[in-house]
């Protein structure tokens, strides 16, 4: 598998097939990212095609730091562009559950054995506003600050969006296990 | 031990893959030839506009340049013919000559080629005497009364009547009718106030006897036999000015250079640099007095190559500022002078010489540098560098030799290969 370095001078020398190597390396990882905040696939391909098109147009003002600092530079593109097209596209719902549906009280779910594409499923599953904070703040590890500030909403917000998806994500992965 | 099942959560998403949508490559691809491409003409186009804008800036910079500095001209006086603690004057002037030549005999000609004026004064008048080099093997005696003869062996000559008094008395006067026949001429032989005058046919200047009235008129000596410098108008120049005060004055033009440079970049910091340079060095020589002279224009066509070590000291923006030493060595391709012979403030000949001598010119300096990016490759500079010019052991007078050490202004514009 050809390494960062080498993909990064094939591409810096104008090769025509460095740019579809550097497609097929990271693809398929930051179309894993896209699609935990988005549901939608064509939402998903937009955003993505407008992402690349980022990426290869900037890739000349990249500074390569190291093994990793592509994907890293290309994961924050993707993030980018999936939070701008949420924040016009789509409001944040907020989501106000039947309190006694949910069980504010969460109890830790046991995650051992259950598969990752079926965690990667329920994540996908949760509202759109309690899966883009519980992204944000557990996966992306963002704070509160930061998030209120990514979706133009208030901290308390984002904490109370966060406790309530991991409710309902506790439940989901609990009747899993039960199932 | 039940791990948290946040972190749990985080470390398996943290590197999840799925698959990509269906034809987004396809999607990706179309995009690039339409808006990918267009932007990267967009950007070719305004690359192409900042490379002419920086190619059109350097040129005229140097020719700014160029135009400003080029009047260098140390002054040389050195050389100094026939320097003379007499008083100085020039030989005749015209309207001395009008004055005392009658109507039949007022022709002026001034040597075209291969013809030499001789200013003859013989007291107050003076008479010229015109005689072709080429066709004839012009000799002046003295017949047994002390008469000057010019006698012309050959037929298609110039001849020339005189009546000459044979007076001692100052004021004389002379017919002089210059015409392309065949005949003897006699010319008095002067006072102690005259001219005598003699030709060599060994070539060169045989004796040169020197008097002169303070202010006015100089007399001269000529050899009687000598009559090779009758073709050659640099010994006609040096028979006039004999007697006289003359100088050698030295202009060297500051030296045009174009180049093109070429940089390896070795590391972010240290590059080699070489490329290809066209040098041109002009130097204006005048030898002789103030009436009569000889002007040369001396040109030398160099081609160089230097090579030098860059250090890039610091970085802003797309400015850099670097330091390098570097040599060069210029080979002399094309070296030719175009001599000029004025007699009497009138060009009589002009003739192009080329010179034998292709010297191997050697340098070597430091230079300091601005330099703007326009993209990786593409870039221009300004170095002011400090030069130092080796001895090119060749006898051509140079401004390399004027002036070894010499501080310049560079503006060009620069490849750079292999930028990482």
């Amino acid at each position: 598998m050809i390494s960062e370095k080498e993909l990064i001078y094939l591409i810096h020398k104008e090769e025509q097939k460095a740019k579809y190597l550097m497609y097929k390396k990271y693809i398929r990882y930051l179309t894993a990212i896209c699609s935990r905040y988005i549901s939608c696939d064509e939402d998903i391909k937009d955003i993505l095609q407008e992402s690349f098109f980022k990426i290869l147009t900037s890739i000349e003002r990249f500074e390569y730091r190291g093994e990793g600092t592509l994907k890293a530079w290309m994961s924050r593109i993707v993030l980018n562009e999936t939070l701008k097209w949420l924040k016009s596209n789509q409001r944040f719902e907020i989501v106000e559950l039947d309190n006694e549906r949910l069980d504010l009280t969460v109890t830790e779910p046991d995650t051992e054995g259950i598969p990752t594409d079926e965690i990667y499923k329920m994540i996908r599953e949760l509202p759109v506003g309690y899966r883009t904070v519980f992204n944000l703040f557990v996966i992306e590890e963002k704070s509160h600050k930061e998030i209120a500030q990514f979706l133009g909403i208030k901290e308390n917000s984002s904490a109370s969006q966060l406790h309530r998806a991991k409710a309902l994500l506790a439940e989901k992965i609990n009747r899993y296990r039960n199932n | 031990m039940k791990k948290d099942w946040l972190k749990d959560i985080n470390e398996r998403m943290t590197d999840y893959e799925v698959d990509e949508p269906h034809g987004l490559w396809e999607q990706i691809s179309s995009a690039s030839n339409s808006p990918l491409n267009a932007n990267s003409s967009r950007k070719k186009r305004k690359a192409w506009l900042w490379w002419g804008a920086g190619i059109a800036t350097a040129a005229c910079t140097t020719l700014l340049l160029y135009i400003a500095t080029n009047d260098i001209a140390p002054q040389n006086p050195h050389l100094n013919i026939n320097k003379l603690e007499t008083q100085h004057q020039q030989a005749y002037t015209p309207v001395q000559e009008k004055e005392y030549l009658d109507d039949s005999s007022t022709e002026h000609i001034y040597s075209m080629t291969n013809q030499v004026i001789k200013h003859v004064v013989v007291s107050n008048v003076v008479s010229k005497v015109v005689s072709d080099a080429v066709d004839n093997q012009l000799n002046i005696n003295t017949n047994k009364d002390g008469e000057y003869i010019i006698n012309k062996e050959e037929t298609d000559s110039i001849n020339t009547n005189t009546d000459i008094n044979n007076s001692n008395e100052n004021k004389q006067k002379i017919n002089l009718r210059i015409e392309k026949k065949q005949l003897t001429n006699k010319i008095k032989k002067s006072s102690k106030k005259g001219l005598s005058f003699g030709l060599s046919t060994s070539g060169g200047f045989a004796h040169s006897q020197i008097q002169g009235f303070p202010g006015d008129y100089i007399y001269a000596d000529i050899p009687m036999t000598s009559t090779e410098w009758l073709c050659s108008p640099m010994l006609g120049i040096m028979n006039e000015n004999r007697g006289i005060y003359t100088e050698r004055k030295v202009k060297h033009h500051t030296p045009l250079r174009l180049g093109l440079s070429f940089a390896y970049r070795l590391n972010d910091k240290w590059s080699i640099e070489s490329g290809v340079n066209y040098a041109k060095v002009s130097s204006d020589f005048q030898d002789g007095s103030y009436s009569h002279y000889i002007l040369e224009d001396q040109e030398l066509h160099y081609v160089g190559i230097p090579l030098g070590i860059s250090y890039k000291i610091i970085s802003w923006k797309n400015f850099d500022v670097y330091i390098s030493p570097f040599i060069m060595a210029e080979q002399c391709v094309k070296a030719q002078t175009q001599r000029k012979f004025v007699i009497n403030g009138k060009q009589i000949e002009e003739e192009t010489e080329k010179i034998a001598s292709h010297p191997l010119q050697c340098s070597m300096g430091l230079k300091a540098g601005l330099q703007y990016n326009f993209n990786k490759n593409l870039s221009a500079f300004a170095e002011p560098s400090c030069n130092y010019y080796f001895d090119d052991h060749s006898k051509l007078e140079t401004i390399f030799k004027e002036n070894q050490f010499d501080v310049n202004l560079n503006v060009g514009v620069r490849i750079t290969l292999n930028k990482q």
